[in-house]
């Protein structure tokens, strides 16, 4: 057996990391296409302000940043669908929001402290048996929700007119995506840390946007590049002694890089 | 091109055989209205073109008729229910007004045409082979099965608007709404399209519904005409639309002055 599966802590990481690999970018290619990959960036700011409460209070820190992520997801689609505020201009608020009430709680919390640095960029030696639990809990959630609503969620990034004269549901639709968004960004964190895991929603979706000839083939690329960039990221910093967030998202970079020749007109 | 069997006949058991009803109809955005009053009335197995200026509100018309706007003030009833718990969409397809395909999105045409079975399929319900079957059917009675596995971003603007007629015909709806088809579209394949549109109308008995400003090629084609500036000109049969100068009337006002003479 190889030296980097001999040990709990970094089976139990393996394991985290490929449901993140997984879930990711199956949530991520949604929101790229519907131009909303801001909204991951901004519940991960969101959710960090769950991590300094649960800390602060002495919750399990992944059940507060579930809990303040899903304040903040339906708090954005709110306004979103009130349509009384630009876009962009709804998430920005809620981006710096949260990012100002983490660094009050942190405050509070009396600063940083070396777990806090874990959530924000992430560790391999992180993933404690409990975590894996609510990682592949949750995890499963995201994928089972994606499976069940697919052709829906298809229907609403494609055009979303059409599918509301179907009868689709597209305003419950638009929150559960946003709620998915918050719950993927709980899950990643502990790997790739709270600051990193839009990179891993975004990155590897926009690499297989560029090369995917179908829905189904794209969602399939997009995860394929994750899976690559998160065991090749987490490889290298068990090996390297590297921070396995950074590595991760450097490697999926580098992947978008690398297929710019192969982009499809 | 090909027949795709049987076609669910519009309800005529129903005792009232109106398909869609309008009643007093107004629209206000910001104070200004934008529909005024219409009442029109939509029976089975017409083929009803609504024309009218830029601006004159004929795409509020068709979504407040498809419930994506609320009335201001007047009711709509589709199938006999009223629109606000109206739940039989799949009675129903729309094409909407020259649907913005990014390029680059990654869709082949028989995905696209796959998504308009949401409504028969149910939420949370996958498609099954008999959503396949509809979907090839209806690729091949617009002419577009040779091109299912392309990226639709790929297909002329022609093409692509074959593909959303597709999308629409898929669950064989009893009502065909078109919002402006033929923008963008090239002369010939504006002639295959509206050949496609009497062949749904006349020999599948579906009721379509066609919005344009194109109103030359429009009052040749259709059964009813509607002529909307705000309010309702006209509504009835085409020829009567020239004689009795209800398309001056709906023009004379327009800065842009389309005339075809007969």
């Amino acid at each position: 057996m190889p030296e980097i599966l001999q040990y709990g802590f970094m089976q139990r990481a393996l394991l985290a990391g490929l449901m993140i690999g997984v879930i990711a970018p199956a949530i991520g290619v949604f929101l790229v296409l519907r131009r909303l990959s801001l909204i991951a960036d901004t519940l991960s700011h969101v959710a960090l302000a769950g991590v300094a409460l649960g800390l602060l209070v002495g919750w399990h820190p992944a059940l507060g940043a579930l809990a303040v992520a899903v304040v903040g997801a339906v708090g954005i689609e709110r306004l979103r669908v009130q349509g009384r505020l630009f876009g962009e201009a709804a998430l920005a608020i809620f981006l710096s929001g949260g990012l100002a009430l983490a660094v009050v709680l942190i405050g509070l919390s009396g600063g940083f402290r070396v777990d806090l640095f874990a959530y924000l960029f992430g560790a391999i030696t992180a993933v404690q048996a409990r975590d894996l639990w609510i990682i592949l809990g949750l995890g499963c959630g995201v994928l089972g929700a994606v499976a069940l609503f697919y052709k829906e969620l298809f229907a609403i990034t494609f055009d979303e007119e059409a599918a509301r004269v179907q009868g689709v549901p597209v305003d419950a639709l638009n929150l559960l995506v946003t709620l998915l968004v918050a719950v993927t960004v709980v899950v990643s964190m502990r790997v790739v840390g709270v600051l990193l895991t839009s990179a891993l929603i975004v990155v590897p979706a926009v690499t297989a946007l560029r090369l995917g000839r179908s829905f189904r083939a794209t969602i399939g690329l997009a995860v394929a590049a994750s899976l690559f960039s998160v065991l090749a990221g987490m490889t290298a910093a068990f090996y390297l002694d590297l921070a396995a967030g950074g590595a991760i998202v450097l490697t999926s970079i580098a992947l978008f890089a690398l297929s710019a020749p192969l982009a499809r007109t | 091109m090909t027949t795709s069997g049987d076609w669910p006949k519009a309800s005529t058991a129903d005792a009232d055989p109106a398909i869609a009803v309008l009643d007093g109809v107004s629209y206000d955005v910001e104070g200004t209205r934008v529909l005024d009053g219409v009442t029109l009335r939509i029976d089975a197995g017409d083929f009803l073109g609504i024309i009218g200026p830029n601006g004159s509100g004929k795409t509020t018309l068709l979504r407040v008729l498809l419930g994506l706007l609320p009335p201001s003030t007047g009711s709509v009833t589709l199938f006999g229910a009223d629109i606000r718990r109206f739940r039989q969409w799949q009675r129903v397809g729309y094409v909407p007004q020259r649907p913005i395909v990014e390029p680059r999105f990654p869709a082949s045409v028989f995905e696209v045409v796959m998504s308009g079975c949401s409504a028969r399929t149910g939420l949370g319900r996958r498609y099954g082979s008999a959503e396949r079957e509809a979907a090839q059917r209806a690729l091949e009675t617009v002419g577009m099965a040779a091109v299912r596995d392309r990226r639709i971003g790929r297909l002329s603007p022609g093409q692509q608007q074959r593909v959303f007629i597709a999308r629409a015909l898929v669950h064989r709806p009893e009502l065909l709404i078109l919002d402006e088809p033929t923008v963008g579209v090239d002369v010939d394949a504006q002639e295959q399209f509206y050949a496609l549109l009497h062949r749904l109308n006349r020999e599948l008995g579906a009721t379509l519904v066609l919005v344009s400003h194109d109103i030359s090629v429009v009052a040749q084609e259709v059964t009813r005409l509607a002529c909307l500036n705000r309010s309702l000109i006209f509504h009835g049969d085409p020829g009567e639309a020239i004689s009795s100068g209800a398309l001056e009337r709906l023009y004379r006002s327009a800065s842009r002055v389309v005339t075809h003479r007969h």
